[in-house]
């Protein structure tokens, strides 16, 4: 089909019947435009195109540049030593346990392997966030500390998938500098346009200042062969701040970024998928989950016990760094698209990914489940809840 | 005959009737009455965003139906203390009744998904099934 208008109305038609499934449902919207991708993929046969995969990649880009601008710059920094921790040996052992699998047992290639002990070393600060919300635990603490450490360890899944593939060369030390100046500019910058201008102009200026740094920085990774979303994470992570007294511009973004923009990267993750390339690799796909299940376990239960968090938290915080969704499409589909791993490979690692978002939770939530609700009716009974009686 | 009632009330027809019945429940029995809205969150969610989207809609529900409680408990002399959770309806329904000693739960048949619940049963359904206190479930 070559309608520009037709090809659109198709990709939004899918993304708005996601919407619908994911309302029904009560499951998230990324996750059914995944699937509808698998399903609009393997059985109309799809497919993605240029100006298609511009709006997907920049839709990860923005995706990325939000889930670096949702931290709390001052949780972070109270929970600094434990977060910093759990969250870089959460990356690291998975990634190497991954990466020696696949290179040693399953036969890949070493930049194959590379690619599945990056996609799996993430942890899904969406996934755990919204489990500590219904627990009640982002409140708290530990709950504060564990989100902090899923940043953290993101961070790492960031880096290895910006700097292993790219070329050390002169273009690699202008994307550092320019990245560098950019960013500590940044905050300041950011905060000075929204201060002068205003932050709800009809012309959207700080949003479109944003987009600017965004479009910039990708195209200088880009250069440096490396990967947008690095500088995207690391662009969100420095506005944080800013982030966090400027609601508006969140939902502003946001609202860009989930209407026009990140269906059609999740669309597009799914699309790649092949139904008939998942029936012999069931078996693959399975130890790899439980790999990186395992080696997430073997890091950061010891630790937790390290920092004295209690038996049942401690399961609960090991079951939540073990999920995984966005930032492993993000590094499957840089594998698929740079030709550094095949169809089947990229098969097996989304599936995995997906599997690590529902499976873990599931766990989680059935077995170790902190009772928080004992407490908060412990608080009740001292003084009744919520007071929005007849007052 | 109960001391502590709790209403689920989603703004649905059905927890409408409910909410009736809850409040003629706690009048006769001279108790107050709980409001217990229950936000349900997307399930593994792409981004935190979406997960604070969805609250902040939840809230914004919550706050009308909150205030349509009051109204209606001042209607029948009710002094009606609302609560929220969060989670998955059943699970927190029956979770809430449990920490909070409800001895009767007062909610609708079905909520807002009809046809749904026709194929995989009603959050009323489960609830019955799991909850540590009576259930009166209005039609």
């Amino acid at each position: 089909m070559q309608n520009v208008w037709f090809v659109a109305s198709a990709w939004m038609g899918i993304a708005f019947l996601a919407s619908l499934i994911s309302i029904r449902l009560g499951v998230s919207v990324a996750l059914i435009e995944i699937l509808l991708g698998v399903v609009a993929g393997n059985t109309f046969h799809i497919q993605s195109n240029e100006w298609v995969s511009f709006l997907a990649t920049f839709g990860a880009g923005l995706l990325t540049f939000l889930a670096g601008a949702e931290i709390d710059p001052e949780s972070l920094r109270s929970h600094l030593k434990q977060s910093m921790a759990i969250g870089v040996i959460a990356f690291l052992i998975p990634f190497l346990g991954v990466l020696a699998f696949a290179y040693w047992v399953a036969g890949w290639t070493y930049h194959e392997a590379l690619i599945a002990g990056i996609a799996l070393s993430t942890t899904s600060v969406a996934v755990v966030y919204a489990v500590l919300v219904e627990s009640g635990l982002n409140r708290t603490e530990l709950g504060k500390m564990i989100l902090a450490a899923c940043f953290i360890n993101d961070f790492g899944t960031v880096l290895a998938l910006g700097v292993f593939f790219a070329n050390f060369n002169r273009w690699m030390v202008l994307f550092v500098v320019l990245m560098a100046v950019t960013l500590y500019f940044l905050p300041s910058c950011t905060r000075a346009i929204i201060k002068s201008l205003g932050a709800t102009r009809v012309s959207e200026p700080e949003v479109k200042f944003l987009f600017l740094v965004l479009f910039f920085l990708g195209g200088l990774a880009k250069v440096a062969n490396s990967e947008a979303v690095l500088p995207a994470y690391l662009a969100g992570l420095v506005v944080a701040g800013v982030f966090l007294n400027d609601r508006v511009l969140v939902n502003r973004m946001r609202s860009i970024a989930f209407t026009m923009l990140t269906p059609f990267y999740f669309i597009k993750a799914g699309l790649y998928v092949s139904l008939p390339a998942l029936i012999p690799t069931a078996g693959l796909v399975m130890v790899l989950l439980g790999i990186k299940m395992l080696t997430k376990f073997t890091g950061v239960w010891p630790l937790s016990y390290g920092f004295g968090i209690p038996s049942r938290e401690r399961m609960y915080t090991t079951m939540l760094m073990s999920t995984g969704l966005t930032f492993g499409t993000i590094s499957a589909l840089f594998g698929l698209e740079n030709h550094i791993i095949s169809q089947a490979q990229y098969t097996v690692l989304v599936t995995v990914v997906i599997l690590s978002a529902v499976v873990p939770t599931l766990i989680a939530e059935r077995f170790f489940m902190p009772d928080t609700g004992a407490e908060a009716a412990r608080e009740k009974h001292a003084q009744p809840p919520v007071r929005a009686a007849n007052e | 005959m109960y001391r502590n009632i709790a209403c689920a009330f989603d703004g649905s027809d059905c927890s409408r009737r409910a909410l009736d019945v809850a409040l003629h429940l706690a009048r006769a029995d001279q108790q107050k009455l709980w409001m217990i809205f229950i936000e349900e969150m997307p399930r593994y969610p792409g981004a935190p965003s979406e997960t604070n989207e969805e609250l902040e809609r939840a809230d914004a529900i919550f706050d009308k139906l909150r205030d349509e409680a009051l109204e209606a408990g001042k209607k029948y002399g009710v002094e009606v203390v609302a609560e929220k959770r969060v989670g998955h309806p059943a699970q927190a329904l029956v979770r809430y009744v449990k920490d909070a000693g409800i001895d009767l739960l007062v909610m609708g048949h079905t909520g807002h998904s009809k046809l749904w619940g026709t194929f995989l049963g009603t959050t009323a359904d489960k609830v019955v099934s799991h909850a540590t206190c009576s259930v009166h479930v209005v039609r």
